[in-house]
């Protein structure tokens, strides 16, 4: 049941009734049996698997805080353990096999290791991550360990974030469950607004970008001019953004109609002027994740500049690794790894030349620059998260820098099969989206359209309505699934 | 009064989206003026003023020039049918026809007894209906159900068609010059003339499903007054000696009960001066040379029953056989 379905436009304001209909010490309940539900529509069996996960999270929880048998480090070790072994098995397996396959081939072994035929379970790197995110707050003492079982399991089920996030906190989420949430229009409303807004980025940003990013990427490199490339990896920019903020803004929506707050997952990152300020606006939930349970405990930025390097590069790449099975991930992880080290080793020598050359920091100029060369760099990594591997991946860097954009430039964004009419309408929702990131950065702007009664209706007509026209969705399109799905 | 505010501002947005919905379904629903379910253009007919009313399949809409009737006849007559169409959805069509017309004839060319139930033009047989109950019945009787979302919220379907909106679509229908005649010019090809059998694939109980709604069809005329005849088209590939007999049993068998006439056109030699080499456009359909000459027999044999002519618009009526002759014209 994808967030962009029927099913869950029906699924939801049932969810709803359903939910603040019940006395309130059945609601968790209700709640959870809703969450199980909603995951089952993708393959039942994997339910168990989550399940399992939550098992075992639960019990190491109160073992850890117990101390029990006088250990506290065993029960979080085994609780990481646990589902980082099942995590492997699911995603990385097959992976791992290849590659140790490859690598022996080239060392003049012959050896072939055994796949494994496995569907990779849905939202696994969330929860798995969410739960083992609770285990390391109740062994620092950050958090106690949960008593109910019904709760603790909503914690790690709970549908709006169960499959892409965001990555809750036990210390943000946790609390909140255990409150007991009454209906409110206010909440219903802003979290409506959240809900549209997500629908419309996927539905008329995202998914009509898809169409110019798939058209290139899926061709043959020879067929494809480098400007078509730009084009392209721009799109695919869009693309990705909208598609998981537009699945973060549903699944915010829909728990602050329950009454919950989830937290942001994302803040305006394409007008970051750095990348260090990037990662501070993108995926923050994984992000704040890494460095708080990675960054931190390996010495974070306490020792020595060349072991801060080193530890940027271990999170950045295994956060690549984290998206996926793949080497492409991974070399997108450490890229971004780079330039967070590059940046740390040239941003004395850069605050002096500024400042040799009179710019003030905050200028207009400097920063629209600033913020070029960091699209730029942006754009150049995601060209390795879209490419199928690679060798793709080096080829279009090739074309892109081949000195005038080798191939047939003159027809450019034409070929990539959009329309002028839709080309317009996507250049004009990406306008949209730009100012709606600039007016929400630093401020609610959910809640402040919700508290202004017409305005509230007028945005909603005009999303809804342009949802209905303008959006990818009806006979004879393929639903597009969310690309985070896939992690 | 700052809940009757919120109460207001809530009702005017439903409305506000609903008449939207509306508006854009009308705009972006593409017009439909050949190729039958011709609605649009047959809802543009004054209330009652149509005498005959043709209805079935392309084996109507093809086959059936109403210029040509009124020129020989003069009587008004409209065609209303649809591809492929099954007597389920003939019927729903008879139906909403009734709440317009009143025909004193029906003619109801009978080869839909032949198809099976999920046609591949089910969908676009009811998605041009007007939005009744009887739409709403087809939907669900005759179409499967993966087509219910784009015949219940046609945006589904159309919402794209935003970037090829023409100035048609929003000054919406006129009165159809053809009254549901759909213009075939090509001549059959050699290819074509070779084709001298009729698939046919429908199961029994689709068969006795065609059956039943054709009887409900009959019972529906007998209630408002309006006299049947059924008939079979002229078709240069017939059906095989086995679909014919069935046919033929049961159209005889109806007309004795039911008190309904039976025309046989499906030998083309029944009717005069129709050459299969010039006069069909494929096995199974007439072109335009082959549709006036069948229609002019038509003609002939519609006197024969009590039709009172309706207060018709004769010079809708003579505009109509003019744009025939001057269309005849341009084709020579």
């Amino acid at each position: 049941m994808n967030f962009n379905s029927l099913q869950y436009y029906l699924f939801l304001p049932l969810s709803l009734i359903l939910y603040y209909s019940v006395r309130p010490r059945w609601k968790n309940s209700i709640l959870l049996l809703l969450s199980f539900g909603f995951y089952m529509c993708w393959e039942p069996r994997y339910a168990l698997l989550m399940l399992t996960s939550i098992i075992i999270t639960y019990i190491c929880g109160l073992l850890t805080e117990k101390q029990a048998w006088g250990k506290r480090k065993l029960w979080v070790g085994l609780s990481l353990f646990l589902n980082l072994s099942i995590l492997f098995f699911y995603k990385y397996f097959n992976f791992s096999a290849t590659l140790i396959t490859e690598l022996l081939e080239t060392a003049g072994f012959a050896f072939s290791a055994p796949s494994l035929d496995v569907l990779l379970p849905v939202g696994i790197s969330f929860y798995t991550f969410q739960a083992l995110g609770y285990t390391m707050d109740v062994y620092r003492g950050d958090m106690s360990a949960e008593r109910s079982f019904i709760d603790y399991a909503l914690f790690v089920s709970f549908f709006p974030q169960l499959v892409a996030g965001p990555i809750e906190r036990s210390g943000n989420l946790l609390p909140q469950i255990k409150e007991i949430h009454k209906f409110s229009y206010q909440n219903l409303h802003e979290g409506a607004v959240y809900v549209l807004w997500g629908i419309f980025k996927k539905l008329v940003i995202a998914d009509w970008a898809a169409v110019l990013v798939d058209t290139a990427y899926a061709a043959p490199v020879a067929e494809i001019s480098g400007l078509q490339y730009v084009i392209a990896t721009g799109a695919f920019a869009i693309q990705i953004y909208c598609d998981f903020s537009a699945y973060s803004d549903i699944a915010i929506g829909s728990a602050r109609m329950l009454g919950i707050r989830l937290m942001k997952n994302f803040d305006a990152p394409y007008l970051a002027v750095s990348i260090r300020d990037f990662w501070r606006r993108w995926h923050i939930s994984l992000s704040s994740w890494f460095k708080d349970y990675l960054y931190f405990p390996l010495g974070g930025s306490r020792r020595s500049k060349a072991r801060t390097g080193l530890n940027l590069m271990i999170v950045f790449g295994i956060s690549g690794l984290w998206h996926g099975a793949g080497l492409t991930f991974v070399v997108w992880g450490l890229i971004n790894g780079l330039y967070q080290v590059l940046g740390i080793i040239l941003r004395p020598r850069i605050t002096r030349t500024r400042a040799a050359l009179g710019l003030r920091e905050d200028g207009r100029l400097l920063t629209f620059f600033r913020w070029l060369f960091t699209m730029c760099l942006v754009c150049f990594s995601w060209i390795f998260f879209r490419a199928e591997n690679i060798s793709q991946a080096l080829a279009i860097i090739k074309k892109i820098s081949a000195v005038p954009f080798s191939g047939a430039a003159h027809t450019g964004i034409a070929l990539l099969g959009l329309s002028v009419p839709y080309l317009i309408v996507l250049s004009a929702s990406v306008l949209l989206l730009f100012v709606v990131d600039r007016l929400q950065s630093n401020r609610d702007l959910a809640a402040s359209i919700a508290n202004t009664v017409a305005l509230r209706y007028v945005i909603y007509f005009c999303l809804i309505s342009a949802c209905l026209i303008f959006g990818y969705y009806g006979s004879g399109y393929d639903p597009q699934a969310f690309i985070y799905f896939q992690f | 009064m700052k809940k009757l505010k919120k109460r207001v501002s809530f009702i005017a947005f439903l409305l506000a989206l609903i008449l939207f919905i509306g508006a854009a379904t009308m705009i972006l629903t593409p017009i439909r003026n050949d190729l039958g379910a011709n609605w649009g253009g047959f809802l543009e007919e004054e209330p009652n003023t149509i005498d005959v009313m043709f209805l079935g399949s392309s084996l109507a809409y093809c086959n059936i020039i109403p210029a040509v009737i009124y020129e020989e006849a003069g009587l008004s007559s409209y065609v209303l049918s649809g591809p492929v169409q099954t007597p389920a959805l003939t019927y729903y069509y008879v139906r909403e026809m009734y709440k317009t017309q009143s025909p004193a004839l029906i003619c109801l060319e009978l080869s839909g007894l032949f198809y099976p139930k999920y046609g591949k033009f089910n969908k676009d047989n009811v998605a041009y209906m007007p939005w009744s109950l009887n739409r709403l019945k087809a939907t669900f009787t005759s179409t499967e159900r993966a087509q219910w979302l784009d015949l219940l919220f046609p945006l589904n379907n159309y919402h794209d068609r935003w970037e090829s909106l023409t100035p048609e679509d929003f000054t919406g229908y006129t009165a159809d010059d053809f009254a549901g005649y759909t213009l075939l010019t090509d001549v059959i090809s050699p290819e074509g003339l070779e084709e001298t059998v009729r698939e046919v694939t429908l199961t029994e109980e689709e068969y006795g499903e065609n059956l039943y709604y054709l009887e409900l069809i009959l019972t529906l005329c007998r209630e408002n007054a309006s006299q049947v005849v059924l008939y079979s088209a002229p078709t240069h590939a017939q059906y095989d000696a086995t679909y014919r007999a069935l046919l033929e049993d049961q159209a005889r068998l109806l007309a004795q009960t039911e008190n309904v006439t039976y025309w046989d056109f499906s030998d083309a030699g029944s009717i005069p001066d129709l050459v299969a080499e010039w006069d069909f456009y494929n096995a199974t359909h007439l072109n335009i040379r082959g549709a006036e000459k069948f229609s002019s027999h038509i003609a002939g044999l519609v006197t024969e029953f009590t039709v009172k002519q309706k207060n018709l618009d004769s010079s809708l009526w003579d505009e109509r056989v003019q744009y025939f002759e001057d269309l005849k014209k341009q084709i020579k």
